[in-house]
């Protein structure tokens, strides 16, 4: 009987540990999308203090057009996409 | 071996289990004893775990404040460049407070409340100024959102603390129950506040900016013209229609005056303005998708309702209609760097606004499109 209600208390336990939410927190990163005014190329890099949406940055490696800071945001850390 | 080489060690538990056993007598002696301590003081031990536990979030929130405080200090003396030591006058600013205006006759409470804003912002920022010499004015607004940031942090600490050595002089389980149950939301704000003061410091737009992204685009590449305190308007044409884009004058963490922009341009306009749209963050529900465009009534403005007084006022004086375009977000995506699904709907929010333009607004019409949100990160 004791072994039996052993057995029951541990089974319990791991039902209440798999039952319990985890959250674990994900980390992000601030990315800044650059964008020629001319030929529409697409840069993106990882946020410097300083960048601001709208910003006029260095010239465009293609066609030499002003590179303008369109989006600026958060994604989780490791998502490669444009 | 099998289980029934273990049979003389069960034997000898069950002979230990026994009725009149020394085990059993000892087992229902603790029992008996137990039963006894929680019967009486079941309520007192509840209580004690449940101080233990908020001690541990409270700990916690304690760090966050002070490195919330670490981080001020350490961008005012990179970006400020102060001569002398800025850490007293920031210790002072975190208790900064402001005493609301006595509501006992509620008649021209808007107009007093307003007065102690503009007197509050005034001060502090002066008091930035003082320890920031170096710094541009995007940079000290920047700075000013970062301070108001890590007050509230030091506010919700203290707060918590105060509740909890409540709970724990008085021992009293509800009052300790209460502030264990409001713990999840507590942090929540608490993290919350942390990631808007990292994203003040480094002038990151933040989620609650959504509605001057969206007015900055509109109006991109038009030349903008102050209207209000830090409030700035661009006039551009939508098929034939006059539109007003008016928002906060970026990239520094700004929400300007959109009320006093509005007012402003109906009177310039002799009160013919056919509507007002206004473009902000919403509050979402819980299971409601981050992002997620809403069209609605009213004037869309938060704060204290100072300046969603001022345009409700002129649109009823003028019968303007007043409509509204929400993005959906959450308090902490709010104050947090804009996520991407907030910035994705920009696009989509001047789409409709485009659209409302043009399928209710006659040609010649004129519109004003308000942006509002804080404009951090956000030029124009």
């Amino acid at each position: 009987m004791m072994l039996l209600g052993l057995l029951m208390a541990a089974l319990l336990f791991f039902l209440f540990k798999m039952l319990m939410p985890t959250s674990k927190p994900q980390e992000s990163e601030i990315v800044t999308v650059l964008e020629c005014a001319k030929c529409k190329l697409k840069e993106i890099r990882m946020f410097k203090r300083g960048d601001y949406v709208f910003k006029e940055e260095g010239p465009c490696k293609r066609c030499g057009g002003p590179m303008v800071i369109t989006k600026i945001f958060a994604r989780i850390k490791g998502k490669v996409r444009l | 071996m099998g289980l029934r080489g273990y049979g003389w060690m069960f034997g000898g538990v069950g002979q230990l289990f026994q009725q009149g056993g020394l085990l059993n007598t000892v087992v229902q002696l603790i029992f008996t004893i137990a039963f006894i301590v929680f019967l009486f003081y079941g309520q007192q031990i509840q209580s004690l775990m449940t101080l233990k536990k908020i001690e541990g979030s409270l700990e916690k929130i304690r760090r966050m404040r002070d490195e919330g405080r670490a981080i001020a200090l350490e961008t005012i003396k990179e970006v400020g460049k102060p001569d002398r030591d800025p850490a007293p006058k920031l210790d002072s600013l975190l208790e900064y407070f402001m005493i609301d205006p006595v509501d006992l006759d509620p008649a021209g409470i808007v107009w007093k409340l307003e007065h102690l804003m503009n007197v509050r912002e005034e001060r502090f920022r002066q008091e930035i100024r003082e320890i920031s010499p170096k710094a541009s004015e995007s940079e000290l607004h920047n700075l000013e959102n970062m301070v108001e940031a890590a007050m509230a942090l030091n506010s919700i600490y203290k707060i918590t603390r105060h509740y909890y050595l409540l709970g724990k002089k008085t021992m009293s389980l509800y009052t300790i129950l209460q502030l264990q149950m409001l713990m999840p939301t507590i942090m929540k704000y608490a993290n919350a506040y942390m990631n808007a003061l990292k994203a003040f410091s480094k002038g990151v737009p933040i989620g609650d900016g959504i509605g001057a992204l969206v007015a900055a685009k509109l109006a991109n590449g038009e030349s903008w013209r102050r209207v209000a305190k830090d409030t700035i308007a661009a006039k551009i044409d939508v098929d034939g229609r006059t539109v007003y884009v008016v928002k906060a004058e970026g990239p520094g963490g700004n929400v300007g005056k959109p009320g006093d922009a509005v007012l402003r341009i109906i009177e310039e306009e002799g009160g013919r303005v056919s509507s007002i749209i206004m473009v902000d963050a919403a509050l979402k529900l819980e299971g409601e998708k981050t992002g997620d465009v809403a069209e609605g009534i009213g004037a869309a403005i938060g704060g204290v309702g100072v300046e969603r007084y001022k345009i409700e006022e002129m649109a009823l004086k003028y019968k303007i209609p007043t409509n509204a375009i929400v993005i959906k977000e959450d308090l902490s995506e709010a104050i947090s760097p804009m996520k991407e699904e907030i910035a994705n709907a920009a696009d989509r929010v001047i789409e409709a606004i485009k659209r409302f333009i043009t399928d209710r607004v006659e040609k010649g019409g004129v519109v004003i499109v308000a942006g509002v949100g804080n404009t951090i990160g956000i030029g124009q």
